[in-house]
């Protein structure tokens, strides 16, 4: 079949020897579009063959070469490469790319998400970070997918190079290499790994409601992002990542032609290891501790909004169902007339980690505060820092927020975003620093509501922001945030002593920017301080799998964590004061704005972790700024801790307190934490960075804590520039999606010449179904053998 | 063109590694038709070509050499121990045919070869991981055997590997440093394999033929002397090569 393809097509150029060079012409053009169609096609067949979940695991096996006579598949012989044609892909949807007209052909985008529409009502997926923490990434009822990773392959007309004459046979050469790279790469990205597994797990009811879904897009037309967790969108969140982002890119070597350019990247989500969680058990407790204890419905309350609500989670350490869980499970196990409770808890001891680090956080304080801090004061300082701790927390996540690349049309958001992060900046600044303020009250109390507004706070959420008319609007959700405070508090209450009347304190003050459900909520709070702490010792302890403990009994086991919390502390202590050594040199050296390495640096899990404290309860941007210095073994950032000058004071004042803080911090020092942690410290260290220009701007307008001000900020290119270094402007806009329904998705249309248009008239191999013999190949190799 | 590798890989999983890697090269420079499948290994799938037997079997019997030669014969098993495979890419040199032949004859120098590309593989083979030999010595054992004819997306390991999956978090703090370090070198090799092969394009010569191998290609424990240089000469051919079929086309 080839050799009289190639010999009719010798037959027909003895006529046209005399015709004109645009006869030539003409016909090189027909055949190179045929081969750009074949190369659009082929690429959507290499990859789906990686990316299409068999409807069971042995048709796959059973769908290999070996039977294709048999089953009456075709086989796609183009380029060498011989693959079976997928069913899956309608003509239809391939329409777009089967033009003979190459100056319509839109790039195309190749997308791989992840399917959740099966997930039952009590299934949540999380997404298991390197060190095994699930971070929570919809369940059902929330979003329907998340894209794992997209394609673009394009047919990019403004650049056009080579000779027209026989670069055919080095273009095919060049295309046989690029669907072999794409081939074997495609089977090296997770997504292929998460393919595996779902294979494998198909039948079991491990991870049998999710699946993998592919489209092909249109990349001219914007891409809808509604439902779905868009690419760009990390689910663990930015600051936990060991990497610098949640998603990589890679883009194949283009091969150019006299007609334009043929490209191929890619970007894809670094994390595959999916897994379902099923979170039916922590319902049930939570109905059953909401009819059995009041206290134990209030503090539910809480959980459960953060539980119902957000239906995305990603942005949040917390592990929905975990952390609830948690929550749920030890306040009612007192309630635990059921038993369920001591049960759930020892199985969900693992993903508990999360929300544990934090707890412990929050509650170690106090005794810091003892340590270091004067002692009347401890228990105020204490109860700020957890505040601030949670706000800087939620902070971090709007890291995340900032971090995330977003293109260009999504710029509004990272504006909103970004003032966001910077009130929180300096809002901690002012609760630290200045507890008269009252500025910092309702900053504190900013970061108070955003707890409970974290619920309906995506990362994204703008809607919020009108609620709190400042920034405070759209901080990322803190879903364990209340929790916190509830564990905070207790313990300053009753270690502190003095802790009681800084509550009270507090509530009043809430009560000016809060609503009164908050306000109530840690009154409440407050007046139940024994409770209290028997609930927070609870969690410090169950995250050691202990039994749990019962909201009314105290003492004994609860003594027990807090043995061990003593013990801690004089280990503890030691490093605070280092840190707080180490703090105050920077602060002498802040101007040099050299990052002195303070020796914390990559030393040890338990330091690391520390430093993770503090730099997530990172109250002030100079703090920040100084971490980011200390921390940052790379002087890149520098810059902004020098020009940090005008916070110093509050800093040198300040370094005390936090040190506390960052002393009593984790008490129990498992690896993972200290790691996740210690990622964490890195990837704050760079939001606060990145968000540095904008703490200052918070500091100069510090009087109207506007968004307004901040703006600027989100404009700074430098902040999304870095975070995609590796795209280019044109693959970000393509890959680009954002949660909003609106973004619109704009690749580069590239300014196509019509002056190349190519009348197609003739016809160009009509192989409707990409069956054809590789007869080009065949035919220039011919050719040349001659 | 000289590309250099550089593997390490635990004793246990050298060969399966040495394996994965090489089948990835000749998976892009097996530039004729050819029906790809994939193996899998350390939960990581490379690429390979359905249908030659007999390369898959060189290819296991230069590992097996290697091996003998330089993992197993000498020294105390506690060392690290290194190794190389070379593999060389030949093209015939036309470039005399064509000088000297024309139209009507063929040239009698046209066989010579001239090699246009080298992949050079330097193995670093860690000692056996003792707590952990034993079960990784199985699990390579395991694949290995479903290598032989292993078409389609390797039946035989991914149960294997989807377990290992399961438990990745686990199983990465399970598995022994040496193996860790050896699943990540073979993953960096592979990409490294493919980030050459997709960003060195133009030194290859044309091909000229449809067999799956237009190229012949050797196989050897021996680091060959002096790569000559192909690169330029290689375009230029190709080039001269069009404008002789162009001419011919007129």
């Amino acid at each position: 079949m080839t050799d009289y393809q190639y010999k009719s097509q010798q037959e027909h150029y003895p006529e046209r020897s005399s015709a004109l060079a645009d006869s030539y012409v003409h016909k090189q053009n027909t055949k190179l579009t045929q081969v750009i169609q074949q190369c659009f096609s082929k690429a959507v067949k290499v990859v789906l063959q990686a990316r299409t979940l068999p409807d069971n695991a042995t048709a796959l096996l059973n769908s290999t070469l070996a039977d294709d006579s048999a089953s009456g598949n075709k086989i796609n012989r183009w380029f060498n490469l011989h693959i079976q044609n997928t069913q899956d892909v309608s003509k239809d949807e391939l329409k777009l790319w089967k033009s003979n007209n190459l100056t319509t052909m839109p790039p195309m985008i190749i997308e791989t998400y992840l399917d959740l529409r099966q997930l039952t009502q009590s299934q949540t997926v999380v997404l298991n970070d390197e060190n095994g923490n699930p971070w929570t990434v919809a369940k059902s009822g929330g979003k329907k997918e998340v894209v794992l990773e997209r394609w673009l392959v394009e047919f990019d007309q403004s650049e056009v190079s080579g000779s027209i004459v026989d670069e055919l046979p080095l273009i095919y050469k060049q295309a046989i290499i690029l669907f072999r790279t794409i081939y074997a790469f495609a089977r090296l990205m997770p997504t292929f790994k998460l393919r595996k597994r779902l294979m494998v797990n198909k039948s079991s009811s491990k991870l049998n409601k999710i699946s993998l879904g592919n489209k092909i897009l249109d990349g001219k037309k914007p891409i809808s992002s509604k439902g779905r967790i868009g690419l760009s969108k990390s689910i663990i969140p930015t600051q936990m990542l060991t990497t610098e982002s949640h998603m990589s890119s890679k883009q194949f070597e283009p091969i150019q032609t006299s007609m334009g350019t043929l490209k191929v990247s890619i970007a894809y989500r670094n994390h595959n290891d999916f897994c379902i969680h099923d979170n039916e058990e922590v319902l049930s407790t939570h109905f059953i501790s909401m009819d059995s204890t009041p206290i134990g419905a209030s503090v539910h309350k809480a959980n459960n909004t953060s539980m119902s609500v957000s239906p995305c989670s990603s942005g949040h350490p917390a592990l929905r169902e975990a952390s609830p869980s948690k929550r749920a499970a030890s306040p009612t196990s007192g309630g635990a007339s059921t038993g369920i409770p001591s049960v759930i808890a020892g199985s969900i001891s693992k993903p508990s980690f999360q929300p544990f680090k934090i707890g412990s956080i929050s509650n170690s304080p106090p005794q810091g505060s003892h340590n270091v801090s004067s002692g009347s004061y401890g228990g105020s300082v204490e109860r700020k820092i957890s505040i601030t701790s949670n706000k800087s927390t939620s902070n971090a996540s709007l890291a995340a927020v900032l971090r995330n690349p977003r293109g260009s049309s999504s710029s509004t958001h990272t504006t909103s975003n970004i003032p966001i992060a910077n009130s929180g900046n300096s809002g901690h600044n002012t609760n630290i620093y200045n507890m008269s303020f009252p500025r910092s009250i309702s900053s504190s109390h900013g970061s108070n509501m955003q707890h409970d507004d974290s619920v309906f706070s995506n990362p994204d959420s703008t809607t919020n922001t009108p609620k709190f008319s400042t920034s405070f609007g759209s901080r990322a959700s803190r879903r364990f945030s209340n929790t916190s405070i509830r564990q905070s508090t207790p313990v300053a209450s009753t270690l502190a002593g003095t802790g009681r009347s800084v509550n009270s304190s507090i509530a009043p003050l809430s009560g000016l920017y809060i609503d009164d459900d908050i306000s109530d909520f840690v009154r409440m709070i407050d007046s139940k301080g024994d409770l209290r702490f028997s609930s927070s010792l609870n969690t410090s302890g169950s995250a050691e799998s202990k039994p749990l403990l019962t909201y009314n009994q105290p003492p004994p086991p609860g003594s027990d964590a807090l043995n061990r919390f003593q013990m801690l502390k004089s280990q503890h202590q030691q490093l605070g004061e280092s840190v707080s050594a180490s703090l105050i040199l920077h602060h002498n050296q802040l101007g040099s704005g050299s990052g002195s390495g303070i020796g914390i640096t990559g030393s040890r899990n338990s330091s690391s972790s520390r430093k993770s404290s503090h730099s997530m309860r990172s109250p002030s941007p100079s703090m920040s700024g100084l971490y980011e210095n200390s921390h940052t073994r790379v002087g890149e950032r520098a810059v902004a801790s020098t020009t940090h000058t005008q916070t110093v004071p509050a800093n040198s004042s300040s370094a005390t307190e936090t040190t506390t803080s960052a002393t009593t911090i984790t008490p129990d020092n498992r690896g993972s934490i200290a790691y996740s942690n210690t990622s964490f410290l890195r990837s704050t260290n760079k939001l606060l960075a990145t968000a540095y220009t904008s703490t200052t701007n918070a500091h100069a307008t510090i009087d109207s804590i506007n968004v307004s001000g901040v703006s600027g900020l989100a404009t700074s290119p430098s902040m999304y520039q870095r975070t995609r270094e590796a795209a280019t402007i044109h693959y970000e806009n393509v890959f680009e999606d954002d949660d909003d329904d609106d973004d619109v998705l704009r690749p580069k249309s590239s300014d196509r010449s019509e002056s190349k248009a190519i009348g197609t008239s003739r016809d160009v191999a009509p192989d409707s179904d990409f069956d054809d013999d590789d007869l080009l190949f065949t035919m220039s190799d011919m050719n040349m053998k001659n | 063109m000289e590309f250099v590798l550089n593997l390490t890989a635990e004793r246990s999983v050298v060969r399966e590694s040495l394996k994965g890697v090489i089948w990835t090269i000749f998976f892009h420079r097996l530039f004729g038709p050819i029906t790809p499948v994939t193996n899998e290994f350390l939960n990581i799938t490379y690429p390979m070509a359905a249908d030659l037997p007999d390369l898959d079997s060189q290819i296991d019997d230069k590992i097996n050499q290697l091996i003998r030669r330089s993992f197993d014969s000498n020294g105390s098993t506690k060392t690290a121990k290194t190794g190389h495979i070379a593999i060389q890419f030949l093209d015939k040199n036309k470039s005399k045919s064509k000088k000297k032949t024309g139209w009507f004859a063929k040239a009698e120098d046209s066989e010579e070869l001239k090699v246009w590309e080298i992949w050079i593989i330097q193995v670093q083979c860690l000692p056996l991981d003792e707590p952990q030999s034993g079960a990784q010595e199985s699990n390579s054992n395991n694949n290995s055997s479903g290598n032989a004819n292993n078409s389609g997306n390797g039946n035989s390991s991914t149960s294997h590997t989807g377990t290992n999956n399961n438990n990745n978090n686990h199983n990465n703090n399970s598995l022994s440093p040496s193996i860790q370090i050896s699943i990540s070198s073979f993953e960096e090799n592979l990409t490294r394999v493919i980030d050459i092969a997709d960003s060195h394009k133009n030194h290859i010569p044309p091909i000229m033929t449809l067999e799956s191998s237009p190229f012949p290609y050797v196989i050897s424990l021996h680091l060959p002397e002096k790569v000559k240089e192909y690169k330029g000469e290689g375009n230029e051919e190709e080039e001269s090569w069009g404008k002789y079929i162009k001419k011919m086309l007129d």
